[in-house]
């Protein structure tokens, strides 16, 4: 069931991203024509008889998905536009708050060109604008006034349907997961491994670093919920408590002192280098079994490695940080490569959490279908299924 | 009480957060600020804690500690006194005595401490690229390609190894970060979810 509907968001929004994402806003379009209304002193020019065509269509509309305040301007190309090369001068947009003006100019734009943004169409207020075309002799010409138009924010950003549905289909088969066998077999190799390193450890003798990022990096997260299912997992002798935690952010450590109030939790600095100073040589005169550094990790997640690696312990990395991945890979033991450590703390958990882990493997079967429609795709020209997961980017 | 309390405020902040992707009107941002403003708010609160848990730390190593641990718990919380005093008297702008014992001490420790990272990659390198295995021989070959195309003489002792880095880092390099980006995506999508709806969470969330 959870695939069927999965299947139908996904052509739901399919069918979306086929919809123009601008949404045109109705204009009010004034009723005078060819009106010249000069502002008093900023207008060099003004507009005679003998100037370029003037442009004879002028749209405003209100800029698609965004919090309000700006405002798109469209006009079909003056009809002296390119046909006398170096003659035409180019388009002023003028804005005013009365169609009476005074009309202030915003810009000029070069030929060719036959739009403009203005971004600063404050929420609220109306305006008016006017496109004057410009000739390098210094006549002009006066497209009619448009207005009034009010830019206004949007509720929803229709470029980002694709990213929508995607979190409900990823929604919806966590919900579905009680459904799913849980494969005792299935785990991630890094995870077993460091399943087994666990199992042989005393716990007395383990740090574990939940990274030095904060609660924003979802990596902290996922080394927060990792540290507390260590926790819960017995050691070489049986005992499931006394692990050292050192932190470095104050609200993952005020976390962890939450989670765990029987861990022996360190806040030892915000700032990085410090942290990693205060760490080697706390690793380096009390060497630890085993050290974890795992979460959102910089620069130092170097120096955190091969401080471990250097007092003896057994080193164990992760991070989602692609970029610190190799850093990581060439110091330590083991390493929980992105998306490894975000599973692991449901992997060494028992039941449902696990369960949920299980529906990574879906949605990657699920990416891995997208992804090869979109190649085709690409090959065939089909562009409305590569917009759909533009995603709306800024 | 709180922990009763923190369930259903995780779901609606989580949803809020989640919601303000996909809603850019004003109202939208104006949530975002406010969210934002209370995280400021808890992270001060944080520090704070986080401060006195180091203070007491250290202040039960100076009881209980010996030798160089009750030295360097000593040095640390005088310390910790001595800059609270100074730009508590002094201030903290620029130019005060604060700043410049931030400049003169801390930066060049903080800077000494960062300049060991040379020296830590060589030895990691060292350790790293012996021929074990296939895929230790093949990161073998990949980093001394990509490193001899760095220098001038790469390129004077194998012509055209530009040419194979260049590949090596605009193919398999970007096809393997794409790779773990997705798996990095849809997983960080499924943990927040699982972090929101308590199926699980460093947040107290229900076992199953």
């Amino acid at each position: 069931m959870g695939a069927t509907l999965a299947c139908l968001l996904l052509l739901t929004s399919l069918a979306f991203a086929q919809v123009p994402s601008a949404s045109p806003v109705p204009l009010i379009a004034s009723d005078d024509s060819a009106l010249s209304t000069p502002a008093e002193s900023l207008l060099a020019a003004r507009p005679d008889s003998s100037g370029p065509q003037a442009i004879d269509s002028l749209v405003v509309l209100d800029s698609p998905n965004d919090a309000g305040g700006s405002l798109d301007l469209y006009w079909t190309l003056s009809s002296d536009d390119g046909i006398e090369s170096g003659a035409f001068a180019g388009y002023e947009v003028l804005r005013s708050a009365s169609p009476d003006g005074p009309f202030a100019p915003m810009v000029v734009l070069g030929p060719g060109t036959d739009r403009f943004r203005d971004r600063f169409a404050t929420v609220g207020n109306r305006f008016y604008y006017m496109i004057r075309t410009r000739s390098l002799g210094g006549s002009a010409s006066d497209s009619r006034i448009i207005g009034p138009v009010a830019s206004r924010g949007q509720w929803f950003d229709t470029r980002r349907v694709s990213v929508l549905v995607g979190l409900l289909v990823v929604l919806l088969m966590l919900l579905a997961t009680k459904r799913l066998p849980v494969d005792q077999e299935w785990m991630l190799p890094a995870v077993r491994t460091l399943s087994e390193i666990l199992g042989r450890t005393h716990r007395g003798s383990l740090v574990f670093v939940p990274g030095t990022g904060g609660l924003g990096d979802m990596g902290t997260i996922a080394s927060v919920t990792l540290l507390e299912e260590i926790t819960r997992m017995p050691g070489s002798e049986g005992e499931t408590a006394d692990v050292v935690v050192c932190t470095s952010d104050p609200l993952a450590h005020v976390l962890v002192v939450n989670a765990l109030p029987d861990q022996d939790v360190r806040y030892v600095s915000p700032d990085r280098p410090t942290f990693s100073l205060a760490f080697t040589g706390e690793a380096l005169r009390s060497p630890p079994a085993l050290g974890v550094v795992a979460g959102a990790l910089g620069a130092e997640a170097f120096l955190l490695s091969e401080a471990l690696r250097r007092s003896g312990a057994i080193a164990v990395g992760g991070t989602t940080d692609v970029g610190e991945t190799p850093f990581l890979v060439a110091s330590c033991d083991l390493t929980l490569i992105g998306e490894e450590l975000l599973l692991a703390g449901p992997l060494l958990s028992p039941g449902g959490c696990r369960a949920a882990a299980l529906v990574h493997d879906r949605l990657k079967v699920l990416a891995w279908v997208l992804i090869l429609v979109g190649v085709a795709a690409a090959k065939l020209g089909v562009t409305w299924y590569l917009r759909a997961f533009s995603g709306g980017g800024d | 009480m709180i922990r009763r309390l923190s369930r259903p405020l995780v779901i609606i902040l989580g949803s809020l957060a989640i919601a303000q992707f996909f809603v850019p009107h004003q109202a939208s941002r104006w949530v975002e600020a406010r969210l934002l403003d209370w995280l400021v708010l808890l992270e001060s609160a944080a520090l704070v804690a986080g401060i006195l848990a180091l203070a007491r730390r250290h202040a039960a190593r100076i009881s209980r500690g010996e030798g160089p641990e009750r030295a360097l718990a000593a040095v640390t919380l005088g310390a910790m006194a001595f800059m609270l005093a100074t730009g508590l008297a002094l201030g903290t702008g620029p130019g005060s005595a604060f700043g410049a014992i931030y400049l003169s001490v801390l930066q060049p420790i903080q800077a000494s401490m960062m300049s060991l990272l040379g020296f830590f990659m060589a030895s990691a390198v060292f350790r790293s690229f012996r021929l074990t295995s296939a895929p230790a021989t093949i990161l073998l070959v990949s980093a001394l390609t990509v490193l001899l195309a760095r220098v001038p003489l790469g390129e004077h002792l194998v012509p055209r190894i530009s040419m194979f880095s260049t590949w090596i880092i605009r193919g398999p390099n970007v096809a393997a970060t794409r790779g773990l980006w997705i798996g990095i995506g849809l997983a960080a999508c499924a943990t927040g979810f699982r972090v929101i709806l308590g199926i699980q969470g460093p947040t107290g969330a229900k076992r199953s």
